[in-house]
């Protein structure tokens, strides 16, 4: 994949938009909520279209999204629900190969055979995180993966998401709200303004990802001013609808 | 959905039912006259002599016949007119005037036209079909458009190919309103088959007999053939219930 680069502008969310995502690395996008993080996934995922402005090197290209909620389909187990999206792209053996893989990377092997109403909330959310590892995209779209697990679960699963991105590197847009997450996972993190939003700014991680932890000296200066930048954008006064 | 099988559920239904028959056989003794209201023994021993008449089934079994095939073949058009009015906005406006006109004509109108149409062996199936069309219409359509958005959003990133979004998607998902269109389209069919066969008078059917025994001020005879449809009744209805939900809902 190239270089991609969007800008767009939406009349109500989006005020235009440029940033680059280089192949293969991982970019968390913060900012303040409802300032629609989402809908720049969802246009990255082609399930809206911008108003103005392009979005370069994603034609054609496969595409997986973890969602805000798991959306696994009730009537299909665990297992079930990863093959279902495989099974057009691989021979029988592969699928199976390849939802074990992710089912085993997740740590829900043991519930594979599982109906998702018998999940807990967390475990649904990991069935859609190795349902969209498994399918072959090559970018990967997430929103909020690791929202409402607590942290012991999400710190575990960071570093299983990672281990698993490594075996099979793909371009990855993040969405979050936790400064430390998006440090943990991002080769660049950029924080978007109020709505409408722009970039407000982009901060490379320095720090090699294998020498990150969550107390790492290096990012905690960054983390700091990472949230900084956050409350600030948070406390600004909305913008009046006319100037002054 | 339906009512809860509990623990005590049986108990209750067999409370409930004794219940209705010490009310029916109070008021049968204050009425004191067999004619107008026949006591439950009475109806029960008449009960016993047309179980061992062969006649009986084959009145029964016509009218099985009738109301089995006036239901599949409203049921396959529900089907057939219903998902794509789920589907389509335009489409369901078109056809929604119909609907409600059909669902909103006297049942009485359709069994008389139908009189005039037809031979009185094809009435039962005919009115059937016209009074339970609408309503498996409207369930099918409902379950059509409860389809979670999100979940077919899901199916277009993932890029399902289109046969296996409406086999595995929503297929599945309509289902649990194709059950309900089935149950209450069934409910709907036992009451209208007999209207029918009552007017209609075929050669064999429950209908013919309950007029037949009416003419007669058998009363006793009419109220049997009435708990013979009601059994029937409970019986198909059962049957999905149990059944059909546990070999297509796995995941409940």
């Amino acid at each position: 994949m190239e270089d991609i680069t969007k800008s767009y502008g939406t009349l109500l969310v989006l005020g235009g938009i440029s940033l680059v995502v280089e192949r293969d690395t991982i970019l968390a996008v913060m900012g303040p909520s409802a300032c629609g993080k989402t809908t720049l996934l969802s246009l990255l995922a082609g399930l809206q279209t911008p108003d103005a402005g392009e979005i370069c090197g994603l034609s054609g290209k496969s595409i997986s999204y973890v969602f805000q909620e798991p959306r696994l389909l009730d009537w299909l187990t665990a297992e079930e629900n990863i093959a279902l999206v495989l099974e057009d792209l691989f021979p029988p053996a592969e699928v199976c190969r390849r939802v074990e893989e992710q089912l085993e990377g997740m740590g829900l092997l043991a519930y594979r055979r599982f109906y998702p109403r018998r999940l807990s909330g967390g475990q649904r959310q990991r069935v859609a995180i190795a349902r969209a590892l498994a399918y072959p995209s090559r970018l990967l779209l997430m929103d909020e993966p690791f929202k409402s697990l607590d942290l012991g679960l999400k710190l575990d699963l960071i570093a299983r998401f990672l281990a698993s991105w490594q075996a099979a590197p793909r371009t990855v847009v993040c969405v979050t709200h936790e400064v430390k997450e998006a440090l943990l996972l991002a080769d660049k993190v950029v924080v978007l303004t109020r709505k409408p939003a722009v970039v407000k700014a982009v901060y490379p991680v320095p720090v090699p990802r294998e020498e990150r932890r969550a107390d790492t000296l290096a990012l905690l200066a960054l983390e700091r001013e990472i949230t900084a930048a956050l409350l600030r954008e948070e406390e600004r006064e909305e913008p009046s609808p006319l100037p002054a | 959905m339906r009512a809860s099988t509990g623990r005590d559920s049986p108990r209750l239904f067999l409370l409930s039912l004794l219940f209705a028959l010490a009310l029916w056989a109070g008021a049968a003794a204050v009425v004191g006259r067999e004619v107008i209201l026949p006591g439950p023994v009475a109806v029960f021993r008449l009960f016993g002599r047309l179980f061992y008449r062969g006649e009986t089934w084959v009145h029964l079994g016509m009218t099985l016949f009738r109301g089995v095939l006036g239901f599949l073949l409203s049921y396959l058009a529900g089907l057939f007119i219903g998902l794509p009015c789920g589907l389509s906005r335009r489409f369901d406006a078109f056809f929604r005037p119909f609907l409600v006109g059909l669902r909103s004509t006297p049942t009485m109108a359709l069994i008389l036209l139908a009189l005039i149409w037809f031979r009185a062996d094809a009435v039962a199936v005919f009115v059937t079909f016209l009074a339970v069309f609408p309503l498996v219409v409207q369930n099918v359509t409902d379950g059509v458009r409860s389809i979670d958005p999100a979940l077919l959003e899901m199916a277009r990133v993932y890029r399902l190919r289109r046969g296996k979004l409406y086999r595995r998607v929503y297929l599945p998902a309509i289902l649990p309103y194709l059950l309900a269109a089935a149950a209450s389209g069934l409910g709907l069919t036992w009451k209208v088959i007999v209207a029918a066969e009552v007017l209609a008078a075929p050669r064999w059917g429950v209908g013919t007999r309950m007029d037949r025994a009416r003419v007669f001020l058998a009363t006793p005879e009419v109220l049997a053939w009435t708990i013979l449809v009601v059994a029937v009744g409970l019986f198909f209805d059962r049957v999905l219930e149990t059944t059909v939900r546990r070999r297509f809902f796995p995941w409940e």
